[in-house]
């Protein structure tokens, strides 16, 4: 069940009042996509994630909300190009403000999130050429220094597979496959070889690249283990303490 | 009898009782010396028959004022007594003291204060209230109710009542500080601009016992009495201070303490901007931030978790690379010093970090289906 509440909010950059319906509360069913696109209802929430006062242009999760960075992008030449973005929806254009806050503030991850968001709003509008062009922009936002981190790597597997970059998906899933990531990562990295090998670019879920998959079974417990195993179970009262036999 | 010295010297007092009589200034003098011994190397505890047989007889001889000496050696050197056994001792020096300077009388109000600290330390509220109250009204007569004596007695009354926990009694004190600040400093001055940075850490404090709604209200009012607190220590020290440093950093922890990470991350993002301008972006001082961020954006928010955390991470390596680390519990002149860890009253930011890190790893798991 999802709700929306109308609220007259006062824009933190500009001052003037505005209306704007609130996301209150959505629940959602089923598995979220390999990059992390949440299931329906969600899903379908997404053109209330940000707002943007009709005055100044300011874009916010809460436009009443800011701080100082946010201001000093407000004001600067990157925030005019990026208000002026061709992009017909309105929705994918708050997505690529955000995103040029974003790396205006050098937070790359951030940037490359709020692009790949456009891209869901291009993959809701069946607009596939489109979605894969912002997949595109999205993983420039990545560019640079390397990334470490698991999360945004596995993203950014999917995002330029699903883009049809197929050697720079390839090379990364190399990369990823030789630092023995464990379940449930290493699977679905396998998941992704498997889809560049034969150049699938189509939309799968984390669930569908689980399928069959199930998590190893836990180590057989050491014998420190087993010993505390077996404190516990007497703490619990289900073998007698020996030492009170 | 545990005194050693005791047993050796009771003889010789029983001997100049005999030869002077009991009521004499040759036994005063003996029963002095013991005293003196027993304080210098045994439990000042065991001079206390002593020092009562003492005090009776030189008051006898010499008046109340006489024992004033006697009494002031005893209780300054019986501070690890159990104060059940020091009071009586005290209530007979404010009883002095308020027949030779009256009843009203500075040294008086002094006395109630010292007891009422010695009732605090000893975890009695109720009683430390009632002697500090008889303070703040002597204060009233001599320097008026509007008097910067009384204030900072009604400070010390809020002091005793948060540090034992009374959270409610503290709250009302706060509120009368409050009223004798503005009424003496003005409403926009920095005295003022304390005591409402302390009432919101002592309103978030009391939110920890309530029941949702109750704790709700009480984390409204630290954070409305916080920003009005803030807003005044920044007009007059300016937004980049060390002291707004130090008044954002007293409420993060009130608030993490709390378990609140989420009225305290919008304080922990603006004390990092501070932070960073003045200690540099990759400061060590910055570090004990960047975990409580990762720490608490690591068990909800994971894409705002891991850039913290990396970052974290990468500033401590740097901080360990340094040729000299340094460890500092204030911040004080550290401003541009990148190698200095700062450690207030924050637990260690490696542990947190690694905390993080794991909390993350789970969460992450759980994100990608497992």
């Amino acid at each position: 069940m999802t709700d929306y509440s109308t609220q007259k909010l006062q824009c933190y950059c500009c001052g003037k009042a505005s209306e704007h319906s609130v996301l209150m509360s959505s629940n959602s069913r089923g598995s979220p996509d390999l990059d992390q696109r949440p299931p329906k209802m969600y899903r379908w929430t997404i053109g209330s994630w940000l707002q943007e006062c009709p005055y100044c242009g300011y874009v916010a999760p809460s436009i009443d909300k800011g701080d100082a960075k946010a201001r000093k992008f407000f004001e600067s030449d990157e925030f005019r190009v990026a208000s002026l973005d061709p992009s017909p929806d309105p929705v994918t254009r708050r997505f690529l403000v955000r995103a040029a806050q974003r790396a205006y503030q050098g937070e790359r991850r951030l940037a490359f999130l709020s692009t790949l968001s456009a891209a869901w709003v291009a993959d809701d509008a069946n607009q596939p050429t489109e979605a894969a062009s912002l997949r595109l922009r999205a993983a420039r936002h990545l560019e640079g220094p390397r990334i470490t981190s698991i999360d945004t790597r596995l993203l950014l597997l999917d995002v330029l597979r699903r883009a049809s970059s197929w050697e720079a998906a390839e090379a990364l899933a190399v990369e990823l496959t030789a630092e023995e990531l464990g379940y449930p990562f290493a699977e679905i990295v396998a998941f992704h070889r498997d889809k560049i090998a034969v150049r699938d670019d189509a939309r799968y879920t984390i669930s569908q690249a689980l399928e069959d998959k199930p998590p190893p079974p836990p180590p057989p417990p050491t014998a420190e283990d087993q010993e505390r195993i077996n404190a516990i179970a007497r703490h619990i009262k289900i073998i007698p303490n020996p030492r009170r036999t | 009898m545990a005194s050693l010295y005791a047993a050796s010297h009771l003889p010789h007092i029983a001997g100049l009782e005999r030869r002077h009589g009991p009521i004499s200034d040759e036994v005063v003098t003996a029963l002095r010396t013991l005293i003196k011994l027993i304080l210098r190397s045994e439990n000042p505890a065991e001079a206390i028959p002593f020092l009562d047989r003492c005090i009776s007889i030189q008051e006898s001889l010499h008046g109340p004022q006489s024992i004033m000496g006697d009494l002031d050696d005893w209780i300054g050197r019986a501070g690890h007594v159990d104060f059940k056994l020091v009071e009586p001792f005290q209530l007979r020096r404010l009883a002095i003291k308020s027949k030779l300077f009256g009843e009203n009388s500075p040294e008086a109000a002094g006395e109630c204060e010292a007891i009422a600290r010695r009732w605090a330390s000893h975890g009695d509220y109720s009683r430390a209230r009632a002697f500090l109250e008889r303070n703040i009204s002597i204060l009233e007569k001599l320097h008026g109710a509007a008097s910067i004596e009384v204030a900072t007695s009604v400070d010390a009354l809020a002091e005793i009542g948060a540090r034992l926990t009374k959270w409610a009694e503290a709250e009302a004190s706060l509120q009368r500080s409050l009223h004798l600040k503005e009424t003496i400093f003005g409403k926009r001055s920095e005295q003022a601009g304390r005591t409402l940075l302390t009432s919101a850490i002592v309103h978030a404090n009391s939110s920890k016992l309530k029941r949702h709604g109750a704790r709700f209200e009480r984390l409204r009012k630290a954070e409305t009495a916080f920003a009005s607190g803030l807003d005044i220590i920044e007009e007059r020290f300016g937004p980049d201070s060390l002291e707004v440093q130090k008044a954002l950093e007293a409420m993060i922890l009130a608030y993490l303490d709390c378990g609140e990470f989420w009225s305290a991350e919008p304080l922990l993002k603006r004390l990092l901007e501070i932070c960073e301008r003045t200690y540099g972006d990759d400061a060590a001082a910055l570090l004990w931030i960047l975990a409580e961020l990762a720490a608490g954006y690591a068990c909800e928010r994971v894409d705002e978790a891991e850039p913290v955390l990396e970052r974290g991470f990468a500033v401590l390596r740097t901080f360990l690379d340094v040729g000299k680390p340094i460890f500092h519990r204030s911040i004080v002149n550290m401003a541009g010093n990148r190698n200095v860890l700062y450690g207030g009253r924050q637990k260690g930011v490696l542990e947190t970090l690694v905390q993080a890190s794991e909390t993350l790893r789970g969460n992450l798991r759980k994100r990608w289906g497992a």
